[in-house]
């Protein structure tokens, strides 16, 4: 008995599309876990599992990046195809209903599987805008499958498509390849072994290599991988174009079978067209771009860096907190040490609680708030057409956006998003961008908030830098590392209005995982300076390095700390050097070179973690002995230059 | 109806000579092209290929001269080869461009089809390519007169889609070269040929319309969907 319940609570169900047609959010009603959601294509890059239950039987359910066919070009396509390829048990292709005949041809293609799947039609609502219907009970008799129309958004159908996937069948529609391909199709099949019959039509395609088909638990005898070479030899055109072009036909066959445009559009979302055709155009594109950058300027460095900080430490831990505590530990803590470690210099409560919660909290939620409401509008991809030139110049194209913003947010999940990028240069250079160069948001945080009393030089020098840095080393980045460029090409999504609830509910999860991961790092930075205090070692490690932060780049000694502190998060160290600042321990000039120093230094451990993972050992230590050296030598060449420019 | 021997007749395939003739000249043409003028490297290779004797052949029949060591072109020697390189380069292309056949059996077929494109179909072909410049492999193909009208008469039916102005509408005519990578996206997106499409904006990147779809690139790849311009839809 209990057996047979692991068994079947080991079913799988996995939710395939094309990208941006709301396989995530199905998944999120699906389970009741949280998965990003946005409105632009490639927000899932890795595969999310979650436990749903499906008439009696419980399943393991599974979001896929999305795909446009199993002929996959990018990593997180070949994720969802080999995926597929390990036989889950049902399959719910999601598609839009606006483009029914690139749904059906994924259908088409999904069905030589073989595996009980259910059609998914989404966003029916924006169809239905559009004066679009489909007949979903003949195109269901068409294809021998359940058809389903839901409005991800608002959950309408949900339902019956949690009643539907109870009733997936494997799809009855018949191939309409041209007769050689069929018997080329037939002939294999009877080669291999029944379960490895629905993968026929994928070998000859050609698109997959021997490893992957054997990651998937699938053996082919090197004989009949030339026999199929032989195949593919006889057809003057690519087998590949063949097939899909048979399948496009027939899909488009069977959209102007079971398609309606009842009306034309009924003018609901019309102004939202009208906007998002304006963000593409240079004009007002350009004003809308700026408009924006302003409001988000206004809204994380104004309002969360200055004013939201400002209440947290002035009045929440001033006022509220730290007296409270201050005063529980005195009286509740006899020795002397246990309060140091505490409340004191290094204290794990004034240090790190204060510095994640009061400092960098308010700012790191303003701005995941306001990269929420943008990811679900729909500008980001947009606003990646806009700077695909600029992209150019550092040879990358406008694609690279999505990771580069994501940055400015989070290097980890940056870091991860790579993934939708097409090529191994690409992704490297990005990689090596976003270790340098793109500040996140906690970083941006702490380096508005520095600059905030200040003259408007110093945060005008260090954007100079940067953005110098961002051009020149992309630059000579794209020469040095081999490759071609690859040519941009993207899906650009309607606009949205962002919704509220998937606005907050998103802005939470990052939150909660940026505190799951910052606290505990937080605490073990300050355990170790304060150990490293308590013993004496943090003064000799001072006069240590005070050939390097003292001398070459003109900081106090105690910055040492905070770059110590920045090898465990960079946000730390960024805090560490804020501090500093406000104690009044430093002038113009080195609180300048701060800045570009801690910009440019090290990506924190998870980002590092995260690099490890996706580019490798040898990429990654490449790319942090870069990071540290350009770090170096341009912070010092920094405070050279400001010295002798006069600052003190 | 004709026989077969009256279209013989009426419409002669060349002769064994007269495709010998026209290899021989497209072969000459290939060697100069690429800096090759030395008259015994041509006499190698040409009557390796051909047969021996061959190019002293075409030199006494006045299509070429030889200049102390080095072979030159005569008038009509230039004229033949130049129609003939271009005809097998222009069938190269639509080999692979349009009719997209693989890649290993491109340049056997080319070489067969040049000898029988008359000079009409040659002018179609090169309009229907749109006054290509350049073979697959990248040589330069000679214009014609076609190609040097199409600058200031007519337009020609068939460019790339970066011929388009903002608004235009459009139905693609081919992707070329047809093994680009991006090909198997462009077909899961409904970008074949026959689809019908709009372009909506120009700049910074080429943004067109495709059933209620929005696409964004850059010339790069546009420069690569060959498309014919066709008339807006009326509204309905």
């Amino acid at each position: 008995m209990n057996q047979n319940e692991k068994t079947l609570a080991r079913r799988k169900l996995v939710l395939v599309g094309q990208p941006n047609v709301g396989k995530s959010v199905l998944f999120n009603a699906l389970t009741g876990r949280y998965v990003a959601v946005s409105n632009y294509p490639g927000t899932t890059v890795e595969i999310s599992r979650g436990m749903t239950v499906i008439g009696t039987e419980n399943f393991e359910v599974i979001d896929s990046p999305g795909i446009h066919s199993l002929i996959a070009q990018s990593d997180e396509e070949r994720a969802t195809r080999s995926f597929l390829l390990t036989r889950p048990d049902r399959v719910i292709q999601v598609g839009s209903a606006m483009h029914l005949d690139l749904a059906l041809m994924l259908t088409l293609e999904l069905a030589e599987l073989e595996i009980p799947m259910v059609l998914c039609l989404n966003m029916k609502d924006e169809a239905a805008n559009h004066g679009i219907s489909v007949d979903t009970a003949y195109l269901s008799k068409v294809l021998g499958i359940p058809v389903v129309e839901t409005t991800a958004t608002t959950q309408e159908g949900f339902q019956d498509l949690v009643k539907a996937a109870a009733h997936a069948a494997v799809p009855s529609v018949a191939r309409r390849y041209p007769s050689e391909v069929q018997t080329l199709i037939r002939t294999f099949s009877q080669e291999v072994s029944a379960a490895q019959k629905p993968i026929v039509p994928l070998l000859l395609q050609n698109h997959m290599q021997a490893h992957e088909i054997a990651a998937a638990g699938i053996h082919l005898p090197a004989e009949l991988w030339s026999r199929l070479k032989d195949a593919q030899k006889n057809f003057i055109r690519p087998l590949s174009r063949v097939f899909m072009e048979a399948r496009l036909e027939q899909a488009k066959e069977i959209t102007g079978e079971t398609r309606r445009q009842i009306k034309n559009s009924t003018g609901r979302g019309q102004w939202l067209d009208v906007a998002g055709q304006w963000c593409l155009r240079p004009w007002p594109g350009f004003l809308i771009a700026a408009v924006a950058l302003w409001m988000l300027y206004e809204f994380v460095a104004v309002f969360g860096a200055q004013w939201a900080v400002d209440f947290m430490q002035n009045q929440v831990f001033g006022r509220w907190i730290n007296p409270a505590v201050t005063r529980a530990v005195d009286w509740a803590v006899p020795w002397h040490w246990m309060q140091d470690l505490l409340i004191g210099q290094y204290g794990v409560f004034t240090m790190a609680l204060t510095y994640a919660f009061a400092l960098l909290l308010p700012i790191v939620s303003t701005f995941f708030i306001a990269m929420s409401v943008l990811e679900d509008s729909g500008y980001l991809p947009r606003l990646s057409v806009f700077l695909n030139r600029v992209f150019r110049l550092i040879g990358l194209n406008g694609k690279a956006v999505f990771p580069v913003i994501l940055g400015f947010g989070c290097g980890t999940m940056a870091m991860l998003s790579c993934r939708i990028l097409d090529t191994k240069k690409e992704k490297v250079l990005t990689s090596f961008l976003l270790a340098l160069a793109i500040p996140c948001s906690a970083q941006l945080a702490v380096v508005l908030a520095m600059t905030a009393g200040l003259s408007p030089v110093v945060l005008l020098i260090w954007f100079a830098v940067l953005a110098a840095t961002l051009l020149g080393t992309g630059y000579i980045g794209s020469k040095v590392l081999p490759g071609a460029p690859s040519p941009f090409f993207l899906e650009i999504p309607p606009m949205r209005v962002p919704q509220m609830k998937n606005v907050l509910r998103k802005v939470g999860t990052r939150l909660s995982w940026y505190l799951k991961e910052v606290v505990p790092l937080f605490v073990l930075g300050s355990l170790i300076l304060f150990v490293l205090d308590a013993l004496g070692w943090l003064q000799v490690l001072e006069r240590f390095s005070s050939p390097l932060i003292t001398r070459f780049l003109g900081l106090p000694a105690r910055a040492t700390d905070a770059f110590l502190l920045g090898f465990l998060r960079r946000d730390y160290g960024a805090a560490g050097l804020y501090q500093l600042q406000r104690e009044g321990l430093m002038t113009l000039r080195q609180t300048t070179v701060s800045l570009v120093a801690m910009t440019l230094f090290m990506p924190c451990m998870a980002q590092g973690l995260m690099a490890l993972k996706e580019r490798g050992l040898k990429v990654t230590v490449a790319i942090g002995l870069v990071v540290v050296g350009y770090a170096l030598a341009v912070s010092g060449l920094l405070n050279w230059v400001l010295i002798h420019g006069g600052w003190a | 109806m004709t026989s077969s021997t009256e279209i013989q007749k009426k419409f002669p395939l060349p002769s064994a000579w007269e495709e010998d003739l026209e290899q021989a000249l497209a072969m000459v043409w290939n060697q100069l092209e690429t800096g090759h003028s030395a008259r015994p490297d041509l006499e190698k290779v040409v009557d390796a290929e051909i047969r021996a004797g061959m190019l002293t052949d075409l030199q006494q029949r006045g299509f070429l001269h030889y200049h102390d060591d080095l072979v030159i072109f005569s008038a009509e020697g230039k004229r033949l080869a130049q129609s003939i390189v271009r005809r097998h380069r222009l069938a190269e292309r639509l080999l692979q461009d349009v009719l997209t056949v693989a890649e290993d059996q491109i340049d056997s077929n080319a070489c067969r089809l040049e000898h029988v494109i008359s000079p009409g179909v040659e002018e179609a072909i090169c309009t229907l390519l749109g006054h290509p410049e350049a073979c697959p492999h990248g040589a330069v193909i000679p214009r014609g007169p076609c190609c040097e009208r199409s600058l200031t008469e007519a337009k020609p039916i068939v460019f790339p889609l970066t011929g388009l102005k903002n608004g235009d509408h459009g139905r693609i005519a081919y992707v070329s070269p047809g093994n680009r990578p991006e090909l198997h996206k462009f077909i899961s997106m409904g970008l074949v040929p026959g689809a019908d499409m709009r372009v909506t904006q120009t700049f910074p990147a080429l943004v067109i319309e495709i059933g209620d779809m929005l696409l964004a690139m850059d010339g790069e790849l546009a420069r690569h969907i060959f498309v014919r311009k066709s008339a807006p839809p009326t509204e309905h």
